[in-house]
C-alpha cells in the first residue's frame, strides 16, 4: 500500500542538521572566524557585499561562513536581510574625485595629474601558486610584507583629491558630459520594480547589483563583434569615499562613515563629426571590483546604442534581455525552482501526449479496417 | 504653541492589517457593506473609519489630495506625521484622494486615469458617506464581485454621480476606484462595477 | 500578540511600508480583474521560483485571526509547502491547517483544492511566469501593448497551430483564460483540470509572481474562460483509473510508479481531500 510522502518536516529538519555539519567540516581544524573572512577573503566579502547591495563587511563575511564560501548563496542571505532594514533616507551622492586613493590607473594617457598608481592588484603578478601561502608562513616574511605595506601606505596617504581623467576631457569638450537626463531624479530598483525603457539612473543600479559573471560575459560579447563600442579605459580607481548624509534635525550634511570604492570610466566610441566627441560608459563597485567595475562599463554603454542612434545588434545592448536576466539571485532561484515538485504540470503531459500517441494508434486502425 | 497629533493607531501594524482586510473585502465584493474592526483616532473633521483607512492606505510613495473641508492644517500635520506622504494641490497626480464633502467632489476625469499600458496608475478616492443612511432610491449594480446582482443606495453618492460612473466605466481598463468610507463601514466600488442601465455604448 | 515574532524581523517578516505597498497592488489588482500589476518585489529569505511571490502577498495580508494552509501539489505535506507552512508561523504566529474548508487563506502552487471554496477565503497562487504571451513574444515591452491594445491574435494563432498539427488544443497546464471578457491571465501552472474552478469562484484568488515583480487577482464571482474555438471546446483530463486510496474518479490524480516493470498505481494529488474520503468511508 503506497503511504502519501509524509516526514516533509523531519526531513526537512535533518537536513539542516547535516548541512550545519558540512559547514564545519572536521572538527579538529579550527573553526573560521569572521575577522578572518573579512581580512583574508577580503574580495569575496566585497563582491557579496556588491551584489548583495549592502555595504557590511562583517556581515557580508558572516554570510560567506554561513553559505560555505557559495557567494551566491551569501549574497541572497544578504539581499534578503537588507530588505529587512527600515530607510532612514538618502545619502548624498559620493564624490569619488575625493576619493582617498589606493590604485588609480589610466590606459589612455601615459602619466596623468597625481599619477599611475598600481595599489594591490593581481595584474603582472605571475600566476604561479605560492608554496608559501600553503603552509605556516614564516614569521618573517610576514613581517616583511607589512613593513613594506606600511611604507605604501605612508606613500598612499600624501595623495591629496585627485582630479579625474574624464573631468580632464570633460574641459576641453571632447567627451560628452555627464548628465542625469531626463530621469534626474534617480528612481530606486529595490523599491519599483522595473519598467521599460529603463532610464540609465534604473539600469545603473541594475547592473550595480548584476553578477559578476553576466556583466563578464556580456561585456566580453561586445568586443567579439555582438555589438561594439570601441572602449578605452580612461580611468579606473579604487579608495575609500566619505559619506554624507543631512539629517532632517540639522539641515546641514554630515560624514556618517567611509567606504571603498572601485570606479570605472570608459571613454567610448565618438559621436557626431564638426562637434565630434568621445562617449563614456561607467561602472561602479564596492570594495575592490575591478573586473565587475569594467565590466560594467562595458555593458553601460552598450545598453545606450538606442539613444545614441546605433543598430542594436547585439545581446548586450538589448536593455530588456540584459536587465532581466543580470540578477543572480532571481536567475539562481528560477532556474533551481525546476527541482521543485512538477507532479501535477508533468502528470497533465503525460495524459496529454498518451492521448496524442492513443489517437494517432486509432487513426492507423480505421486506416488498416 | 505645540499642537498634538492625534495617535492614529495605538497598534499599528495590526490595526492596518485588519483595516486592510476590510478594504479588500469591500474592493472584492462591491457593494456590500463591510466593517471596520478599528477607528483611529484622526484630525477634527474626519471619520474614526477615514482615519483607519487613510493610515492603512498612505505612506511616503503615496500623494495625496484632499478636498478643502478635509484639507485643515490639522490634517495636513497628521498626514506628514503619520504617513509622510507628498500632498497634492491638484488631484490629477493623486494616488489617494481624500474627500470629505461631497459637494467638494470634483469630476472624475480630474483625478490621474492611469494609462492603457498601466491602468493601476490612477487614483483611489476615499469619499467619505453617512452608509448608516440607506434611505430613499437605490440602484442596481453588476460586475465582478457581484453574485448575480446587487443593489446600491443613491443617498451614498453625490449628485449626478451616475453618468460621470457610466464615463469612468467606458475608459477601462483605465479608470479611478473608489471606497466609500463611513464612520465604521467601507463599501468598494471599483472601476468595474456597473450601475443601472449596464455598461457603456 | 507581540510585533516581533522573530527577534530583529517585523510582523510576517516584511515591513509595513513594503507592506502598504503590496497591499496597494492588490487593490489595484482587484478592480482590473486579470491585469498584471507591477509591484517592487523584495527579497524574500527563499529563493525567487520557490513561491516568493505568493508569500509576499500571504505577508501582506496575513493577521493573527487568519488560519492559513498551504499546498504544493496539491498536498499539504510536500517539502516546499512544509517550508512555507512553517515560515509564516514562525513570523506571523498565525495557527495552520490541513483542511481546506478550515483555512481563511490558502497559498498554493500548480492545484487548486477539490473541495469548493468558500466566501471569505481567499486562494494565493504562487506564480513562475505570469505572461500568458511570453512564449509567442518574449519582449515585456511588447506583451503590454498586446494587453493594452487588447491585441490576442497570436495566442488564437498558437491554439490554432495546435490544431492544426495534434488534432487539439496542445496545452494540459497553464491553460490561457479569459478573464471578465478582457484580459488574457495565465492561470500559474495549474492543469487544465482546475480551470473551471476559477470561474464564478466564490472566494478571492491572489496571483503573485516574486521574480516577474507582478500582481494579479480574480475577484469572487467573476468570469473566467479557458480559451478555445466553437468545433474544439474546452475539455479538461480524465482518468480510466479511481484513486487507489480512497477511490475518487472525480479528483485529479497522481501517477505513482511502483516498480520498475511498469507497475504503477493513481492517487488524489489533493491530499486533504483524500484523507476526508478515507475518513467518511471509515464512518469516524
Amino acid at each position: 500500500m503506497y503511504v502519501a510522502v509524509k516526514g516533509g518536516e523531519k526531513a526537512i529538519a535533518a537536513a539542516h542538521r547535516m548541512l550545519a555539519r558540512e559547514r564545519r567540516g572536521d572538527e579538529s581544524v579550527p573553526e573560521l572566524s569572521l575577522e578572518q573572512i573579512r581580512e583574508q577573503l577580503s574580495l569575496s566579502v566585497d563582491r557579496v557585499m556588491s551584489e548583495g547591495s549592502l555595504y557590511d563587511p562583517h556581515l557580508a563575511a558572516l554570510a560567506v561562513k554561513q553559505a560555505r564560501g557559495d557567494l551566491m548563496e551569501a549574497i541572497f542571505l544578504l539581499r534578503a536581510y537588507r530588505t529587512t532594514l527600515p530607510r532612514f533616507g538618502y545619502a548624498l551622492p559620493v564624490d569619488t574625485s575625493r576619493m582617498h586613493i589606493r590604485r588609480r590607473i589610466s590606459a589612455t594617457f601615459k602619466d596623468v595629474p597625481g599619477g599611475q598608481i598600481l595599489g594591490p592588484t593581481f595584474d603582472y603578478t605571475h600566476r604561479l601558486l605560492d608554496w608559501d601561502l600553503s603552509g605556516h608562513r614564516s614569521a618573517e616574511k610576514d613581517a616583511d610584507a607589512l613593513v613594506s605595506g606600511e611604507m605604501d601606505g605612508a606613500v598612499e596617504a600624501t595623495q591629496e583629491a585627485m582630479p579625474r581623467v574624464l573631468d580632464v576631457l570633460g574641459r576641453e569638450g571632447i567627451i560628452e558630459s555627464e548628465t542625469s537626463g531626463p530621469d534626474s531624479e534617480p528612481g530606486d530598483l529595490t523599491r519599483e520594480p522595473l519598467t521599460l525603457p529603463a532610464g540609465r539612473s534604473m539600469r545603473l543600479q541594475n547592473l550595480a547589483r548584476a553578477d559578476e559573471g553576466f556583466l563578464l560575459a556580456m561585456g566580453y560579447s561586445t568586443q567579439r563583434g555582438f555589438g561594439n563600442s570601441h572602449p578605452f579605459v580612461g580611468e579606473i580607481r579604487m579608495g575609500e569615499v566619505e559619506v554624507e548624509f543631512t539629517p532632517e534635525e540639522l539641515g546641514f550634511p554630515v560624514t556618517i562613515g567611509e567606504i571603498t570604492l572601485t570606479e570605472c570610466e570608459t571613454v567610448n566610441q565618438f559621436i557626431g563629426s564638426g562637434d565630434a566627441r568621445f562617449t563614456r560608459g561607467y561602472g561602479l563597485t564596492f570594495g575592490q571590483g575591478e573586473r565587475k567595475a569594467m565590466s560594467m562599463a562595458l555593458v553601460d554603454r552598450s545598453l545606450r546604442a538606442g539613444e545614441l542612434g546605433e543598430e542594436v545588434r547585439g545581446p548586450a545592448q538589448d536593455g530588456e534581455f540584459v536587465l532581466y536576466h543580470s540578477d543572480n539571485v532571481e536567475a539562481s532561484g528560477f532556474v533551481q525552482h525546476l527541482k521543485l515538485p512538477h507532479y501535477v504540470d508533468f502528470q497533465s503531459e503525460l495524459a496529454l501526449v498518451r492521448g496524442l500517441r492513443r489517437d494517432s494508434t486509432d487513426k492507423e486502425e480505421s486506416h488498416e479496417r | 504653541m505645540l499642537q498634538s497629533i492625534p495617535a492614529g493607531f495605538a497598534r499599528p501594524v495590526f490595526e492596518s492589517q485588519s483595516t486592510y482586510r476590510a478594504i479588500l473585502e469591500a474592493m472584492s465584493r462591491p457593494g456590500s457593506i463591510v466593517p471596520l474592526p478599528v477607528q483611529g483616532e484622526g484630525p477634527r473633521g474626519w471619520s474614526g473609519g477615514m482615519t483607519s483607512v487613510v493610515l492603512t492606505m498612505c505612506d511616503m510613495d503615496t500623494p495625496v489630495w484632499l478636498d478643502g473641508q478635509a484639507g485643515t492644517d490639522d490634517a495636513f500635520r497628521f498626514l506628514r506625521f503619520h504617513c509622510a506622504c507628498p500632498l497634492l494641490d491638484a488631484p490629477d497626480k493623486a494616488s489617494f484622494a481624500i474627500v470629505i464633502n461631497q459637494a467638494l467632489m470634483p469630476s472624475l476625469d480630474a483625478f490621474s486615469l492611469g494609462s492603457a499600458e498601466y491602468p493601476e496608475r490612477s487614483t483611489t478616492v476615499l469619499l467619505a458617506t453617512d452608509i448608516d443612511d440607506d434611505s430613499g432610491e437605490t440602484i442596481s449594480i453588476q460586475g465582478p464581485g457581484v453574485d448575480g446582482k446587487g443593489r446600491l443606495p443613491l443617498s451614498w453618492l453625490p449628485p449626478k454621480f451616475m453618468e460621470k460612473w457610466r464615463d469612468n466605466g467606458c475608459l477601462f481598463p483605465r479608470g479611478v476606484d473608489l471606497i466609500l468610507v463611513g464612520k465604521a463601514h467601507v463599501v468598494g466600488l471599483p472601476r468595474t462595477l456597473r450601475m443601472g442601465a449596464g455598461p457603456c455604448m | 500578540m507581540n510585533a516581533e515574532a522573530m527577534p530583529g524581523y517585523n510582523y510576517a517578516y516584511l515591513d509595513e511600508q513594503t507592506k502598504g505597498m503590496i497591499r496597494r497592488a492588490i487593490l489595484k489588482a482587484v478592480a482590473i480583474p486579470g491585469y498584471q500589476v507591477p509591484f517592487g518585489s523584495r527579497e524574500m529569505p527563499l529563493p525567487y521560483g520557490w513561491g516568493t511571490g505568493g508569500i509576499q502577498i500571504t505577508a501582506s495580508i496575513i493577521g493573527p485571526d487568519d488560519v492559513l494552509k498551504v499546498i504544493d501539489q496539491g498536498a499539504d505535506d510536500t517539502t516546499n509547502a512544509v517550508s512555507i507552512r512553517s515560515f509564516f508561523a514562525r513570523t506571523a504566529q498565525v495557527a495552520t491547517t490541513t483542511t481546506t474548508e478550515e483555512a481563511t487563506v490558502i497559498q498554493t502552487r500548480h492545484r487548486i483544492p477539490e473541495a469548493p471554496l468558500k466566501s471569505g477565503q481567499i486562494l494565493v497562487y504562487q506564480v513562475p511566469i505570469p505572461e500568458p504571451l511570453r512564449f509567442m513574444e518574449p519582449s515585456e515591452s511588447e506583451t503590454r501593448t498586446m494587453h493594452a491594445l487588447e491585441e490576442y491574435g497570436v495566442m488564437h494563432v498558437k491554439l490554432y497551430e495546435d490544431i492544426a498539427e495534434h488534432g487539439r488544443i496542445a496545452t494540459s497546464y497553464n491553460y490561457p483564460v479569459k478573464v471578465e471578457d478582457r484580459y488574457i491571465m495565465c492561470p500559474s501552472p495549474i492543469p487544465k483540470f482546475d480551470n473551471p474552478k476559477m470561474d464564478n469562484c466564490q472566494a478571492l484568488q491572489l496571483f503573485g509572481a516574486g521574480r516577474e515583480k507582478r500582481i494579479y487577482a480574480i475577484p469572487p464571482h467573476t468570469r473566467v474562460k479557458s480559451l478555445d474555438f466553437e468545433d474544439h471546446p474546452f475539455e479538461i483530463q480524465s482518468w480510466d483509473e479511481a484513486c487507489s486510496i480512497c477511490g475518487s474518479r472525480k479528483s485529479f490524480l497522481d501517477e505513482i510508479i511502483t516498480d520498475d516493470h511498469g507497475g504503477r498505481m493513481f492517487v488524489c494529488s489533493d491530499s486533504d481531500f483524500c484523507a476526508r474520503r478515507v475518513r467518511e468511508q471509515e464512518g469516524t
